[in-house]
């Protein structure tokens, strides 16, 4: 499914944020990617969703090779992998229901698929009934869950979560935690950036580790182990 | 169809940056509504010009004064063979006693002269032809045909009032007019850029939470960049709109005053600003979106990082 072969990341003038990461990440796979500050962890997400470029390596999504992703291309790509972040990146002046809707407006969905899918995400993230409020009127744990259903909106084949915790408290990050145990149960591949190290050793999934830009564990059923 | 509806979104959003940021765009379109206006002064001052100059050269031509006694026959035969002539437009034929009718009533206060008219007895003044040619430029070869022996005889005088060094004049003056409209025009057209390059810059500050979500869902390049373009268009519209707002009553004002000093000439301003409506104010608006377009993209390529 995801491909990282030698994978190398440099920033100029010369700091090397990864160096030579190989990892093979299996369609429908629960994935922690953790470590300390700086190793190279949003580094490998952004090397993932084209934001930024590898210096050297490979990359392959499926059967593309998005190592020289072109420009044009990048838009298909991010449709296919769904991104939340710790600061959830709402619009303030959207309602829950026109945050979501607003990833399929930007990309020509016509209003009736708008009116038609948008409900359904929110159903599955528990806000149906909260479509009408505001960011700021929801909790953060709501707030990462509006996140959630508009990166689920394209129905991507990976979702990616970028310490999708780092601001919620325990009871919030648990229900985070299940709802992307949920998503991963329907198929979606789920790739987990986490500090919580009672978080990723709740999940008994797959734990990667990094350190100084190198993978420095991978295991099938891991802990946290830094 | 998705492209129509994502087109549709593209418009939509760059109406509401229009809108939501007012004040950026009344400037800029401010700025370029005095571009436009600069343009049509100078196109008025280019009518003006090119209507004094045809007024001033309608008005030269040439007297050829016969002898007293040439008949009148003699004559109508130079008129025939002068209005052969392919440089000729036009002769007219003065008898001796129009002749004298009109400088009588050319002297009539002036008692001196009518009185050694009067000492004369006879009408001393010959007949006279007045004589038009295409192309000023073409009279000193005209009055050259009478330096022939053959019609030297009957020729008391001819005279040619040049009135080339006025229309010399008209056309320095309009000439230096036209180059400080042109600078004026330019100069605005600068700031213009300047303001909308800022305009955009700031709208894509304000907007950047909403782009970076727009990337981050996947939003099309050509999606995120619409907007900042689409907003030319806008611009166009508001500009070429209120240039004709302003111009327009500004002709109206200026055209009694104008057709007074043009008396008895077709001349109309106002008509030839509405015969021309569309090549104008097309062209104006095809320059000014195409001018913001410019500086959209610049300013999108600089500070849009998609």
């Amino acid at each position: 499914m995801i491909k990282f072969q030698d994978v190398t990341k440099i920033y100029p003038p010369n700091a090397a944020a990864l160096r030579d990461v190989n990892l093979e990440i299996n369609a429908g796979e629960f994935v922690s990617i953790v470590g300390q500050s700086g190793t190279g962890k949003t580094t490998l997400i952004k090397l993932l969703t084209a934001e930024e470029r590898v210096s050297k390596g490979k990359i392959l999504v499926g059967d593309w090779d998005i190592t020289r992703i072109r420009q044009a291309e990048i838009s298909t790509l991010r449709r296919q992998i769904g991104v939340i972040f710790q600061d959830f990146k709402l619009l303030p002046k959207k309602t829950v229901f026109e945050n979501v809707a607003f990833a399929l407006e930007v990309c020509g969905a016509r209003p009736g698929r708008i009116k038609m899918i948008v409900p359904q995400v929110l159903r599955i993230v528990g806000l149906e009934e909260k479509a009408d409020r505001y960011p700021k009127q929801l909790s953060g744990g709501e707030q990462q869950r509006v996140a959630i259903a508009r990166s689920l909106i394209h129905r991507p084949k990976i979702l990616v979560a970028d310490e999708p915790t780092g601001n919620l408290d325990s009871i919030n990050t648990r229900e985070i935690a299940d709802l992307l145990l949920k998503i991963n149960e329907f198929g979606t591949t789920v790739l987990l950036v986490s500090h919580n190290r009672e978080l990723v050793n709740s999940l008994r999934k797959r734990v990667v580790t990094l350190d100084q830009g190198a993978v420095i564990s991978d295991q099938e059923v891991g802990k946290y182990v830094l | 169809m998705i492209m129509f509806v994502a087109l549709f979104r593209a418009i939509k959003f760059s109406s509401q940056d229009f809108w939501r940021n007012f004040w950026l765009s009344a400037a800029t379109v401010v700025v370029l509504v005095l571009t436009l206006v600069s343009i049509n002064f100078l196109i008025i001052l280019n009518v003006l010009t090119k209507t004094a100059a045809a007024e001033v050269r309608e008005k030269i031509d040439a007297s050829i004064n016969f002898n007293q006694g040439v008949p009148e026959s003699q004559v109508g035969n130079i008129k025939s063979y002068l209005l052969s002539l392919p440089q000729v437009k036009d002769v007219e034929y003065i008898s001796p006693e129009n002749a004298l009718a009109a400088f009588q009533e050319r002297h009539q206060n002036d008692q001196a002269m009518l009185e050694s008219l009067k000492e004369v007895g006879e009408n001393p003044l010959g007949a006279t032809l007045i004589v038009k040619a295409r192309d000023p430029k073409d009279y000193p070869v005209i009055l050259k045909v009478f330096d022939d022996p053959q019609y030297e005889a009957f020729i008391q005088d001819k005279n040619f009032d040049d009135h080339e060094v006025v229309v010399k004049k008209i056309n320095s003056i309009a000439e230096k007019a036209k180059e400080t409209g042109v600078g004026l025009a330019g100069l605005f057209a600068a700031v213009a850029v300047l303001i909308g390059f800022n305009t955009v810059r700031l709208t894509i500050y304000t907007h950047r939470e909403e782009i970076g979500v727009m990337k981050l869902v996947g939003a099309a390049n050509w999606f995120v960049r619409a907007p900042y373009l689409a907003n030319s268009v806008f611009y166009g519209i508001f500009t070429v709109l209120f240039a004709i707002i302003i111009t327009y009553p500004l002709i109206g004002f200026a055209e009694p005053y104008l057709a007074g000093f043009f008396e008895g000439s077709n001349f109309n301003l106002l008509g030839y600003f509405t015969n021309n409506f569309l090549q104008i104010f097309g062209w104006q608006f095809i320059g000014v979106v195409l001018l913001s377009m410019v500086t959209s993209s610049l300013a999108v390529g600089r500070y849009l990082k998609v």
